[in-house]
């Protein structure tokens, strides 16, 4: 009895979970004008509209663009966090480590409502501002998974290298880097999915001619574009989701994409 | 302990760009935030140097900001209690899972959590919108004559919320049922405890730094959920983080800022709630 | 501080001059003084946190010296990080660099230091002869047994041809018959090499087997210092006195001196112990059990409270005038057999076994 119970509870959460998902990555194939389902046939007419409307192909660039360079300030700056955090056990690691997770937790929306402020009142132009906001919200995903592999790390190694004249740099490029990096490329792939799904920080922070790819989406939807192509657009965000992490797995093995 | 790098001037040199990015694009915009919070808003500039607490007083004393306040609290309850619910079987079952089963699905979790918010609230526009699956598939059944709308309702924000937000409560209580060691049910069994009882008193509390960590965080996720709540709540129902994006759009910075930290407030106070209910300081240990 | 006249000796290749080393919680050593000597096998033995770490990685350069000053072949290196220093080190769980393969682990403190490609490759090659372990050359750590990961460790500090060797409990990660085999093979390569070598150890059977010098530490003091024969025979303080081997620890008033000897009377036997300043008053003493042996015509006298066999050796539990004393009798023809508990028996040792302890009593 409890366990059907179980199981039961456990169907309908992941219906609940994946359900939207996979109705959006359906009918985003569908050959037909709106809504309905089943859908009328298979297309790919809705990604061709994507692409043919000049504010999505050009938001779906820059999210990638932006995914890609965040990803890559996050996972450096959140490298050398965990380099000081696992080697230090003090007030400032303390500090260090509770404030690069906070935006973690932080109220998205309002982090972008203060950057915004601060943005206005020292006249950032919005690519950068924009930029610096999406590495703020992804360090900690990116510090985390470096962290992880860090604490991990036997530091033994590091030791024996210096005894062998390797100074501290050379011991960590030639050592600890080689030996953490499934660590550190998780972190970049973290900081690259969520930095490409970023909405609520960014929400203020776009401006004319640069809107990211979630609030392209969002703006679309609000004004009631045609649904079918927030579909495509929504579909192509999951795909991508969907191939980074299959790609991740591949190079680092799931063990060290779920352990937090 | 710095055994490691004895250099440890270069170790302060690693801590240096987080610490200064974070400070610079973190902390000083909150501390700029909660300045402007005590400004006077203004027609023509961000605000006027006047400090002054109209902002927040207005927040606790009107009566549209305290409806809003109160429903805001209760869907964030109501989330809460359906995200414990439904999520503490689901951990439970994962817990016991192989090694693999469990990984398959907490990475059947992650997907979700890394799909954009906006996709996900946009799954259920397109299931419950006027032009959506239900109503169309409905209609063209027969059921009902003209197209529902099934949106802006409390329903379906509490709904779209709860799903956005279960696998966070999945993941964090996942990895605190699987650390905790069977011999202490197993202990319990020994003593004469039946199944039922040994989950009560022994790995429901065992839990409960999984619970209180899952909760804080869906209290937070909850409360600023905007894009969720504008997608599924229309303008008919807003939540407070709806106000304060209201407020940007007509330029009220300072009362922007101040309903923000009501918001931090709010938050700070449930957390504080969670922690008090749930206790996760008896398994952790203080300090 | 250069007052060091070690410079123009040039026989000491480490030298501590009043070494304290203090972490937050604890002071780990104070004020230590230590001295080897060029080309030695030195070990440092004491139990479990004692301080031998914190010694070896002071030379290594790991930690710094809250006080005092590290010299290394005369040289003062307090100070300088590990990196600048000539050390090799073999560590206790062997830390070699699991990404990297036999030759590139042995080959890496090379490259550190500059060495051409060509000079590399012999070197390597030399070392690996030299650890019989040719064969294994383009193998990964973990495709090693135990033993051979030792190995691999050993040529990658000694490869170099660094000042000093280190090693930290070399064996401890290996069983009982590899760990046996390591002493004797560590022991030939340090002897073949010249090079002067500290280990760390907590097994006194090895300090004494591998050593040519043992420095027996506790509470973060060395206790003493000196050849393995020389501890052995003649411990300073009860603690080395009873951390190496077993022994009888005496006390009694000193009534007189015979030569370089006191008089000690214990329980009205009048026992004479070498090594001792003093003249009045109470003396501690230790006497190793198998120095005892039994003879009749002693005025030395026990009452036999036990008898163990063990084989090889007899066990005798002893009552001398109330004061318990253990003996281990060599089962030769010579011992009488039949020994019988309740028995007086005659106890008799040469002069020299019973040893003045230097400790407070
Ligand atoms: N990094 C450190 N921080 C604080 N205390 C330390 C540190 N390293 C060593 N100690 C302390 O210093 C003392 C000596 O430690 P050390 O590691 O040298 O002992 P040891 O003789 O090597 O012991 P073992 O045989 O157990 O390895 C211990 O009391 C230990 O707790
Ligand atoms: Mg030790």
């Amino acid at each position: 009895m409890g366990a059907v119970f179980l199981r039961l509870i456990v169907g309908i959460a992941l219906t609940l979970i994946m359900g939207p998902i996979l109705v959006v990555l359906i009918v985003s194939f569908s050959s037909g004008d709106a809504l309905v389902f089943p859908p009328p046939g298979f297309s790919l007419r809705w990604f061709v509209e994507f692409f043919g409307i000049a504010e999505m192909r050009n938001a779906f660039m820059l999210s990638i663009v932006l995914a890609l360079t965040s990803a890559c300030a996050s996972a450096l700056l959140g490298l050398l966090g965990a380099i000081y955090v696992s080697r230090n056990r003090n007030g400032l690691s303390t500090f260090l480590q509770m404030l690069i997770m906070a935006p973690l937790v932080f109220p998205a929306l309002i982090l972008g409502l203060a950057l915004l402020l601060l943005y206005k009142t020292v006249n950032m132009s919005v690519l950068p501002g924009l930029f610096i906001a999406h590495v703020v919200v992804c360090l900690p995903y990116a510090f985390r998974a470096v962290l992880t592999s860090l604490q991990s790390f036997d530091t033994t190694l590091e030791e024996a290298g210096q005894s062998l004249g390797a100074g501290p740099v050379r011991s960590f490029m030639l050592i600890t880097l080689p030996i953490i990096w499934p660590g550190v490329l998780s972190g970049w792939l973290f900081a690259f999915v969520v930095s490409f799904g970023e909405l609520n920080t960014a929400l203020f922070l776009t401006g004319p001619g640069i809107v990211t790819l979630p609030i392209e989406i969002f703006s679309y939807l609000q004004f009631q574009g045609n649904q079918l192509v927030v579909a495509a657009a929504s579909a192509l965000q999951v795909l991508i989701i969907l191939f980074v992490l299959v790609l991740a797995e591949r190079l680092v093995g799931a063990k060290q994409l779920v352990q937090r | 302990m710095n055994r490691v790098l004895p250099a440890s001037s270069l170790l302060y040199a690693v801590a240096l760009p987080p610490l200064v990015i974070l400070g610079l694009f973190f902390v000083v915009p909150l501390c700029y935030l909660l300045f402007v919070s005590f400004m006077t808003n203004s027609g023509t500039s961000l605000f006027d140097l006047e400090p002054t607490l109209i902002n927040y007083a207005e927040i606790f004393t009107d009566s549209f900001y305290l409806l809003i306040i109160r429903r805001t609290l209760l869907s964030t309850a109501i989330v809460l209690a359906l995200c414990l619910l439904i999520g503490y079987p689901v951990a439970f079952y994962a817990a016991r899972l192989s090694a693999r089963g469990r990984m398959i699905m907490l990475m059947v979790m992650m997907v979700p959590l890394m799909v954009s918010n906006v996709v996900r609230a946009y799954g259920w526009v397109a299931i419950l919108g006027r032009r959506g699956l239900v109503s169309s598939t409905l209609t063209g059944v027969g059921l009902i004559e003209r197209p529902v709308q099934y949106l802006y309702s409390f329903e379906a924000v509490t709904l779209g919320l709860l799903t956005i937000l279960l696998p966070f409560m999945i993941v964090s209580l996942t990895n605190s049922l699987t650390t905790i060691d069977t011999r202490y049910t197993e202990a319990a069994y020994s003593l004469g405890a039946s199944p039922w009882r040994a989950f009560l008193r022994v790995t429901l509390p065992l839990s409960s730094p999984g619970i209180a960590s899952g909760l804080m965080l869906v209290t937070f996720l909850t409360l600023s959920a905007y894009v969720t709540i504008a997608l599924l709540g229309g303008p008919r129902y807003k939540l407070l983080v709806s106000l304060v994006f209201d407020s940007v759009t007509t330029f009220r910075w300072p009362r922007a800022a101040a309903l923000s930290f009501a918001l931090l407030i709010i938050a700070l106070i449930i957390a504080v709630i969670i922690q008090l209910v749930v206790r996760p300081n008896r398994v952790q240990g203080k300090g | 501080m250069k007052t060091d006249s070690t410079t123009s000796v040039g026989a000491s290749d480490v030298r501590f001059v009043s070494v304290e080393k203090s972490f937050e919680t604890a002071t780990a050593l104070h004020s230590l003084d230590l001295e080897i000597e060029r080309g030695t096998l030195f070990a440092l033995l004491g139990p479990s946190g004692c301080g031998k770490t914190t010694t070896l990685r002071l030379i290594a350069g790991f930690e710094q010296p809250t006080r005092g000053q590290v010299y290394i072949r005369g040289k003062d290196v307090t100070g300088i990080p590990a990196y600048k220093r000539s050390f090799g080190m073999v560590f206790q769980n062997f830390a070699l660099f699991p990404h990297l393969s036999v030759t590139e682990n042995v080959a890496f403190g090379l490259q550190m230091r500059g060495i051409g490609k060509d000079v590399i490759r012999q070197k390597v090659a030399a070392v690996l002869d030299l650890v019989a372990l040719g064969k294994f050359a383009d193998r990964y750590p973990r495709q090693l047994s135990g033993g051979q990961q030792q190995r691999v460790a050993l040529a990658r500090a000694v490869v170099f041809e660094p000042d000093v060797l280190l090693l930290d409990e070399p064996l401890s990660a290996l069983d009982k018959m590899l760990r046996e085999q390591m002493q004797v093979e560590i022991r030939q390569l340090q002897h073949r090499l010249g090079m002067t070598t500290v280990f760390v150890t907590h097994d006194q059977e090895e300090a004494l087997t591998m050593s040519d010098r043992v420095a027996v530490m506790n509470h973060g003091r060395i206790q003493q210092a000196g050849t393995p024969k020389d501890i052995y025979d003649r411990p300073r303080t009860e603690f080395v006195a009873t951390f190496l081997g077993a022994s009888n620890i005496l006390e009694g008033h000193v009534r007189g001196r015979e030569g370089d000897r006191a008089v000690v009377d214990v329980a009205g036997n009048l026992i004479q112990v070498s090594g001792t300043p003093v003249s009045k008053g109470k003396l501690r003493f230790a006497l190793r059990p198998e120095k005892i042996v039994l003879d009749p015509q002693s005025g030395i006298r026990a009452v036999v409270k036990d008898v163990i066999y063990r084989g090889a050796q007899t066990f005798l539990y002893l009552d001398m005038g109330g004061i318990a004393l253990n003996a281990v009798l060599q089962n030769t023809a010579a011992t009488p057999a039949d020994i019988e508990t309740g028995t007086s028996v005659g106890l008799s040792w040469e002069t020299a076994s019973a040893v003045a302890l230097e400790d407070p009593t």
